[in-house]
C-alpha cells in the first residue's frame, strides 16, 4: 500500500486547530474528526486514532484514560474545567486489510471509497451526500459508544482507496457522477491540496471544515507492501 | 453548498450582544413565584439568568487553546447611575471581546446545578453582575448610551452578523419618552441586516398574565406596553427555530417582545435572543 495524506485546518492561519486526526502503521489506518464544539477535541481525536492503530480494537475506556491524563496535566481555567463536565466527541473511521481483504469500522461521517476502473465501487458507511446530518454519531470520551457500523470488502490490484472528513466525502459523493477522484489523485503535494480545497471553499462547494484526505493505492499484492 | 454565509459570525467578523438593565429601586421587588423556596427579587433574577447567560455563551465559544472572540459584550445599567453595569476589573468598560469577560469574573461561587439523571452537581459558577435595585427608572438616558455604543461597533464591524440588544425593565421611564430612543437603537445594524431588539418587561404581581412574542398589539391596552410591543424588533428566522425547539411555535411576525414575564420567561427570553448559531 502507498499513501499519501493531506490536512487543512477550516482556518488554515491556525493548523493548530485542526481538531482531524489521520494515523497510520502497518495494515491499519485510522480517520477521526473531534467535534470542534468540545474541549480538547483534536487530541481525543489523535488518542483515539493511535490507540486503534496500536490494539486493532477500539477501546474506548483505555483511550480514554490517555486522553484525561493529558488534559488533567495543568491546572485548567474554570470555563474550560466547567465544560469538561461533558464528554468531547470524535468521529472513527478504522482501516485494517489483511492481503486484499478490507475490514473497516465506523462510528460518524469520515468516510471510505474505493474506487475501481474510474467508478466508485464502494461508498461506506454514507453512499449519498443527503445522509451528512448536523449531529452523526460520535465516540464519546465517556458513556456509550454507538453502535458501529462494519463492512468486509475484498479488494483487487489497482484500486484506490480515498479516506476523506465529512466536509470533502460529501463534496466526492456530491459529484460522483462527475469522477471527482480524478482531482485527487492529481494532487502531488501539500501546495496543490491547499489551492485546491482553497478554491472549493471560495466557490461554496466545499463546507468551512477542517479537511483531511488519505489516498491509499492498492498493489498488485499487499501482504509484501 | 457550504453552510457559510457572510453574515455568519467568525473571529474575523464577531457579533455583538447589548445587554441594556432597568437596575432602578423597583427591581428590589419580588418576582414571581418559587414554591418552598426564598423569595427572589427581580434584581437577583436578572443578575442570575445574565450571568448563566454569559457563561453559556463563553462555553460555546471556548476551546482547547483558549477563548475565540465571536462576540463582543456590552453590559448597561439604569437606576441611581447610567452607565457600564461590568464590575470588578472590567467596570467602566462598554464593549468587552468574550475572551476578556471570560478572563476578569468578579467571583466563582460554587452553585449546585441538576443533571439530566436527577442528581445534582456542584460547579464553579462565575459571577459578573450582581444585584442592582437605585434610583428612578433613567431609562431613555441609558438607551441614548447603548445606541452610541452601538453605532461606533457596527460602523467597525460593517460585515458582521448585526448586534442583538436585549432591554430588561419592569416600569416607566422616569426621564422622557423612550420611543425615539428605542426607535434609534432598533435601527442600528450592519450590511448584513438591523440589530434585533428584544424589550422585555418583567412582572411583579402574581395575577399578571404573561403574553410572549406576541404578532399583534391587539391583547395590549396599556399604552407603554403598546410602545414596547411597537419598538421591539421581529424575531430572526433562526430565533423561532429556537422559540420552536423550546415548544413555542410563532409566526413570522412574532416580536421580540415579552410582557409580564416570569423568571422561566426571562430565561427562555434570553435563550431565544442570544443562543449562538454555528460559530465559525
Amino acid at each position: 500500500m502507498v499513501i499519501k495524506s493531506f490536512t487543512l485546518a477550516k482556518d488554515p492561519a491556525t493548523p493548530q486547530q485542526n481538531e482531524d486526526a489521520l494515523v497510520w502503521q502497518g495494515q491499519r489506518l485510522v480517520l477521526t474528526d473531534g467535534a470542534s464544539s468540545d474541549a480538547f477535541s483534536g487530541l481525543w481525536a489523535r488518542r483515539l486514532g493511535e490507540q486503534f492503530v496500536a490494539t486493532g480494537t477500539l477501546d474506548q475506556e483505555q483511550a480514554a484514560q490517555l486522553w484525561q491524563d493529558e488534559v488533567r496535566q495543568n491546572p485548567l481555567p474554570w470555563f474550560l474545567a466547567d465544560k469538561l463536565r461533558q464528554p468531547t466527541h470524535a468521529s472513527f473511521l478504522g482501516l485494517e486489510w489483511d492481503g486484499m481483504q478490507l475490514q473497516v469500522q465506523a462510528i460518524g461521517d469520515s468516510c471510505v471509497f474505493v474506487i475501481r476502473a474510474d467508478s466508485l465501487a464502494l461508498a461506506f458507511p454514507y453512499d449519498n451526500a443527503d445522509h451528512f446530518a448536523s449531529h452523526p454519531a460520535l465516540v464519546p470520551t465517556q458513556g456509550r459508544v454507538p453502535e458501529r457500523r462494519h463492512a468486509h470488502f475484498l479488494l483487487q490490484p489497482d484500486d484506490t482507496l480515498l479516506a476523506a472528513t465529512d466536509a470533502l466525502a460529501a463534496w466526492i459523493l456530491r459529484e460522483q457522477a462527475h469522477q471527482p477522484w480524478h482531482s485527487l489523485q492529481a494532487l502531488q503535494n501539500e501546495t496543490d491540496f491547499v489551492r485546491w480545497v482553497q478554491t472549493l471553499r471560495d466557490s461554496g462547494r466545499l463546507a468551512l471544515d477542517d479537511t483531511t484526505l488519505a489516498i491509499i493505492a492498492v498493489g498488485p499484492d499487499t501482504r509484501e507492501s | 453548498m457550504s453552510r457559510y454565509t457572510n453574515s455568519d459570525i467568525t473571529r474575523y467578523t464577531p457579533s455583538c450582544f447589548c445587554f441594556i438593565l432597568d437596575q432602578s429601586s423597583s427591581m428590589a421587588e419580588p418576582f414571581g413565584e418559587r414554591d418552598g423556596e426564598a423569595p427572589v427579587t427581580k434584581a437577583e433574577a436578572v443578575a442570575l439568568a445574565l450571568n448563566n447567560l454569559l457563561r453559556n455563551l463563553i462555553l460555546s465559544c471556548s476551546k482547547s487553546d483558549g477563548i475565540r472572540d465571536y462576540f463582543e459584550v456590552a453590559v448597561i445599567g439604569y437606576g441611581a447611575e447610567v452607565g457600564s453595569a461590568w464590575q470588578g476589573a472590567l467596570r467602566g468598560r462598554e464593549l468587552v471581546p468574550i475572551s476578556q469577560v471570560a478572563e476578569q469574573v468578579l467571583m466563582l461561587e460554587e452553585r449546585p446545578v441538576s443533571l439530566g439523571d436527577g442528581t445534582t452537581e456542584t460547579i464553579q459558577a462565575p459571577v459578573w453582575i450582581t444585584p442592582q435595585a437605585h434610583g428612578s427608572t433613567t431609562m431613555c438616558t441609558a438607551l441614548h448610551l447603548a445606541h452610541d455604543i452601538l453605532a461606533f461597533w457596527t460602523a467597525k464591524n460593517p460585515s458582521s452578523h448585526p448586534p442583538v440588544i436585549v432591554h430588561i425593565t419592569d416600569g416607566e421611564a422616569t426621564d422622557g419618552d423612550p420611543a425615539p430612543y428605542l426607535e434609534a437603537l432598533a435601527n442600528t445594524g450592519t450590511g448584513n441586516g438591523r440589530s434585533t431588539l428584544f424589550n422585555v418587561h418583567l412582572s411583579s404581581r402574581r395575577a399578571a398574565q404573561p403574553l410572549s412574542f406576541p404578532d399583534q398589539s391587539a391583547p395590549l391596552h396599556d399604552p407603554y406596553a403598546k410602545l414596547l410591543f411597537d419598538k421591539a424588533s421581529y424575531l430572526t428566522p433562526y430565533m423561532r427555530t429556537v422559540a420552536w425547539e423550546n415548544g413555542l411555535p410563532l409566526t413570522e411576525q412574532a416580536r421580540a417582545f415579552v410582557l409580564n414575564a416570569d423568571p422561566s420567561l426571562l430565561v427562555l427570553a434570553l435563550e431565544i435572543g442570544t443562543r449562538p448559531g454555528r460559530l465559525w
